[in-house]
């Protein structure tokens, strides 16, 4: 650890590395790139107790993370990514706790769609999803600026889910259907997994390629569970949110973008079969 | 697999192409649309000539791209399409130096899963299985297992499935399992209960001897539960789900309020995840504690999503075969003891 941030303060080694990756970016362009990545950003807290650090600056260098990998997926021309900020379960938290989460999320909103930050830079329109009942009018405040404010940015979405449960995601779908026909808005007839779907928070945005976990936990903890669960590659990272760098990302989308080649290369050699 | 099967795509190869179906319409009107174009195509002249030179063009470059290559990437000057294909080169090198790098963990890993085999096994033995998870800070209650069905192969066909039921369920009821659920995509076992039951009770003969433990098939599909008088509390309940039980389920049973709803039987606001949750619990199966994956890679195939939420998931990587130790593995990691070797 110690090495590498020492080279690191050589003169052009930052822009070495940013020129590679952008290189390498390009390079997996011209496969094939997954429409939809999410996250599920973990292990802020436990970064910051290994460094002796406050809770607040764990999560301020998981929003620097984030950032980074929102740089990749412009680069390499990723539509959508979802976060999972906020669990419904998280408001079990100590009352303290929750406090200072909600008023990290109002300030870093805000900081996103500051002028020439992160949204303007890489035209990210954002979008906040989950139980609105549930967050504070701050907060909520500060969410309808940003979704205002960045909504005429069409490059890529980035979904921030807040607060925010499959279940919950899942359940509001079934209800909302059922009331329309309750309404008689619908034909009960109709409803098939198309039409849940297209009633879920993730309505508008392309199916799920890739989930990315991090901090070695194996359980997908009520996130993305309908989208997830086939067709989907989903990636159990060993390391904490923090620690994601760059490479490790690149080296999952490079993963991907191979089995998806091979997967084409067999569809095509299953067509040539037919047309002889 | 092999290496090569991403290369012969470089260059200048002219066999007429499509690109993918799964276009995203926002993208693709800057050049492969050709068909809108023909049919906007005017009356004069020049016009005409102008649409045959872009068809030219859009049918020049889109088949000299690979299949699946975004809409965005898809070069629309010869400058761009000799730079795309300068990248794409390098980017078959890059798959193929990743299939060389899986030649390589496939045979670390296999060998890793060969050696714990050796070292962890059941040898028919209760009490060893007994042995090998005692000390541990908790076991799994339920268990659910992914299978796949393998055709033509050894281990494979219905027989083959009932086989490897069998084996796990023996080696579940060892590891102080209560419920034990099997998902197979297509449900091929969800209706042959008794067969799988002759099987299962054959296999547990072999681990547990005269007396053994009593098991209770139930398929939440069908509402079929064998055998279907019992007389004893079982040690333990097999469920037998498939694809059906998972987002079908979710739809059947939003189906089913709609029409409530519809005569007014049903308020739509009591359709909370509280309520959903209980609805699947009983009429499916309850949340696993751990889901174990008997296949090479990280895929749910298709499991109920409502009932994955917090499952602990384990998988080997590059296994292929039910074993012993790739349960204990992860009954292991559950309980969030480790391994000595290896991880």
């Amino acid at each position: 650890m110690a090495i590498t941030s020492w080279i690191r303060t050589f003169p052009l080694v930052q822009y070495l590395i940013a020129w590679t990756q952008e290189i390498f970016m390009s390079v997996l362009k011209t496969g094939p790139v997954p429409q939809h990545v999410a996250f599920v950003m973990d292990g802020n807290r436990r970064f910051a107790r290994r460094r002796k650090l406050e809770v607040r600056e764990g999560h301020s260098a998981g929003f620097e993370s984030l950032a980074h990998i929102l740089e990749m997926c412009y680069q390499v021309g990723i539509k959508v990514v979802t976060v999972y900020a906020f669990s419904i379960e998280n408001f079990k938290r100590p009352t303290v706790e929750v406090d200072a989460l909600m008023e990290i999320a109002r300030t870093k909103l805000l900081q996103i769609i500051h002028h020439g930050d992160l949204a303007d830079r890489f035209g990210i329109s954002i979008r906040v999803l989950g139980q609105r009942s549930m967050i504070p009018p701050d907060v909520l405040a500060a969410i309808d600026k940003s979704t205002e404010m960045t909504k005429r940015n069409t490059t890529a979405i980035l979904n921030i889910c807040f607060p925010y449960t499959s279940r919950d995601d899942i359940a509001t779908s079934m209800r909302e259907i059922v009331t329309k026909s309750e309404k008689h808005e619908l034909d009960p007839e109709t409803i098939d997994e198309r039409l849940l779907e297209q009633h879920m928070f993730t309505k508008d945005c392309p199916p799920l390629d890739i989930l990315v976990r991090t901090s070695g936990v194996e359980r997908l903890s009520d996130f993305m569970l309908w989208q997830s669960h086939q067709n989907c590659t989903v990636e159990f990272v060993n390391c904490l949110w923090p620690e994601f760098e760059p490479w490790r990302f690149g080296s999952i989308l490079l993963k991907w973008s191979r089995s998806k080649a091979v997967e084409f290369r067999k569809m095509e050699m299953e067509r040539d079969q037919k047309q002889l | 697999m092999s290496p090569a099967a991403a290369s012969p795509e470089v260059m200048g190869n002219l066999k007429p192409r499509r690109p993918p179906p799964s276009q995203s319409p926002a993208t693709s009107s800057s050049s492969s649309s050709s068909s809108k174009r023909s049919s906007e195509m005017g009356a004069t002249k020049a016009k005409r000539s102008a649409g045959f030179v872009t068809r030219t063009k859009d049918f020049l470059f889109v088949n000299l791209v690979p299949l699946g290559t975004s809409p965005a990437q898809i070069p629309t000057n010869l400058f761009q399409l000799v730079i795309f294909h300068i990248y794409h080169t390098v980017l078959i090198f890059l798959h193929i130096i990743l299939s060389f790098y899986y030649l390589f963990a496939r045979q670390y890993y296999m060998a890793k899963n060969n050696f714990l085999a050796f070292l962890y096994h059941h040898h028919r033995t209760p009490q060893l299985i007994a042995q090998d998870i005692k000390g541990l800070a908790k076991t799994p209650q339920h268990v659910g297992i992914i299978l796949n069905y393998k055709e033509n192969e050894e281990g494979g066909g219905i027989e083959g499935l009932m086989e490897q039921v069998a084996d796990v369920v023996s080696w579940s009821i060892g590891a102080c399992v209560k419920t034990l659920t099997v998902y197979e995509r297509t449900g091929k076992l969800n209706k042959l209960h008794e067969s799988t039951y002759k099987v299962i009770n054959r296999t547990l003969k072999s681990y547990y001897g005269e007396t053994i433990p009593v098991v209770k098939l139930r398929t939440p599909h069908d509402k079929t539960v064998y055998p279907e008088e019992m007389v004893t509390e079982p040690d333990l309940n097999i469920a037998f789900i498939s694809q059906e039980d998972g987002r079908e389920f979710l739809v059947e049973l939003t189906r089913e309020f709609a029409y409530k709803a519809a005569k007014g039987e049903f308020e739509p606001s009591k359709l909370t995840v509280d309520n959903v949750d209980r609805l699947a619990n009983q009429l499916v199966i309850t949340e696993p504690e751990l889901i174990v994956l008997f296949g090479p890679k990280l895929d749910l195939d298709g499991f109920p999503p409502w009932q994955v939420r917090l499952s602990e998931i384990y998988y080997a990587p590059y296994n292929n075969s039910v074993t012993y130790n790739v349960l204990l593995r992860g009954i292991r990691r559950y309980s969030k003891c480790k391994i000595n070797i290896g991880r």
